[in-house]
């Protein structure tokens, strides 16, 4: 394997048009979310996490059980790391703290985990990173190094929302690459998570007549936006054909995505921040 | 209060993302000049390109000829 194998490869995507600054908060364009399953598959191919996730006794986050509330918490969580304040990260990581304290492993569990361990916390962490570089770059282009500075340093919020500190980020973006090159070495599926991970890419988790129309959109996107390590541990296949398709739909999205106001590629995002902080004022359930 | 007002003000956009509002809110009004023109457009009159001209003025004036029974033919 080589460092091309950890990280998709793309051929041709759109021009950069400007230097300034940038930081994550641009790239939280309703497309990104395209990559979202693609990052569950990254994220649980780490053993700890997978088991983690797969043998949860926590139901009302279970993504297969509650599918609309997993999608929501999930995206705040993004949202309130990536565009919240304190106060906001304070709180979501209270509630998440909750919910953490129930994913431990059982004497027979075949993985030991621990939701507060770090390391994995780290993991799931860079894989958001990647998700984000990712299709901010399908979206806006290939950052000049500098700006690929800028944008690491500020999603470290990403990790340190939680129980991740700021020293466990490599830090500059050329070490987060060997960071996440020896992490890839740990990438691990097997039948268990495999399976949960196929549930939901059929999205037999929620209503057929929503899934069935989306399922072949959603594998094809899924897949292209993994790296060859995930696609061959998942046991997916992708082709040049594939990825020629890929490369075009993201130029044309892309060029659309331009002209669209940010309040529309990113209402989203502000809407469940929003919804956070009234929960938060109504002293309601987070997660 | 004045400092929502002062953000709304200071709000910045790309030309492009311009462009793109501009397209959003023209969709839908040119959708229901078209269908107001096909309901009611007994002021059509004329023949040929005056006909046109007078159709397409419809579709992009009917919130004026809604409200008043000015005859643009």
């Amino acid at each position: 394997m080589t460092a091309t194998d950890y990280r998709i490869t793309i051929g041709r995507r759109t021009a950069r048009w400007d230097t300034e600054p940038v930081t994550a908060a641009e790239a939280l364009d309703f497309w990104a979310f395209a990559a979202g399953a693609a990052n569950v598959i990254m994220q649980l191919s780490r053993p700890g996490v997978g088991h983690g996730v797969v043998e949860s006794k926590v139901d009302s986050g279970n993504l297969l059980k509650h599918p609309w509330k997993r999608a929501r918490t999930t995206f705040q969580y993004i949202a309130v790391a990536i565009i919240g304040n304190p106060q906001d990260r304070a709180a979501f990581r209270d509630a998440v703290n909750t919910a953490h304290r129930h994913v431990q492993s059982a004497p027979d569990s075949p993985v030991p985990y621990n939701a507060f361990d770090r390391d994995l916390q780290m993991w799931v962490a860079a894989c958001l990173f990647v998700g984000l570089e990712d299709t901010y770059q399908l979206l806006r282009g290939e950052m000049t190094a500098e700006q690929s500075e800028q944008f690491y340093r500020s999603a470290w919020t990403l990790g340190t929302t939680l129980q991740v500190s700021e020293d466990q980020w490599p830090p500059t973006r050329a070490e987060f690459d060997a960071y996440w090159t020896e992490a890839c070495g740990q990438v691990a599926i097997d039948d268990r998570v495999r399976d949960y991970l196929l549930d939901l890419l059929n999205l037999h988790m929620i209503n057929p007549v929503l899934g069935l129309p989306f399922r072949p959109l959603l594998k094809f996107l899924t897949v292209g936006f993994l790296a060859p390590v995930f696609r061959e541990a998942m046991g997916v296949r992708w082709s040049d054909f594939k990825q020629r398709w890929f490369e075009r739909l993201f130029l044309t999205v892309a060029l659309a995505n331009r002209f669209l106001p940010v309040f529309i590629r990113q209402g989203g995002s502000y809407v469940l921040l929003a919804d956070v902080r009234r929960r938060v004022r109504q002293q309601k359930a987070l997660v | 209060m004045l400092t929502a007002v002062r953000r709304v003000l200071g709000f910045q956009m790309t030309i492009a993302e311009w462009i793109g509002t501009a397209v959003i809110l023209a969709v839908p009004y040119l959708v229901v000049g078209m269908v107001w023109t096909a309901v009611s457009g007994d002021h059509i009159g004329g023949q040929g390109h005056v006909r046109i001209l007078s159709i397409l003025g419809s579709i992009v004036t009917w919130p004026v000829l809604l409200v008043s029974t000015v005859c643009i033919t």
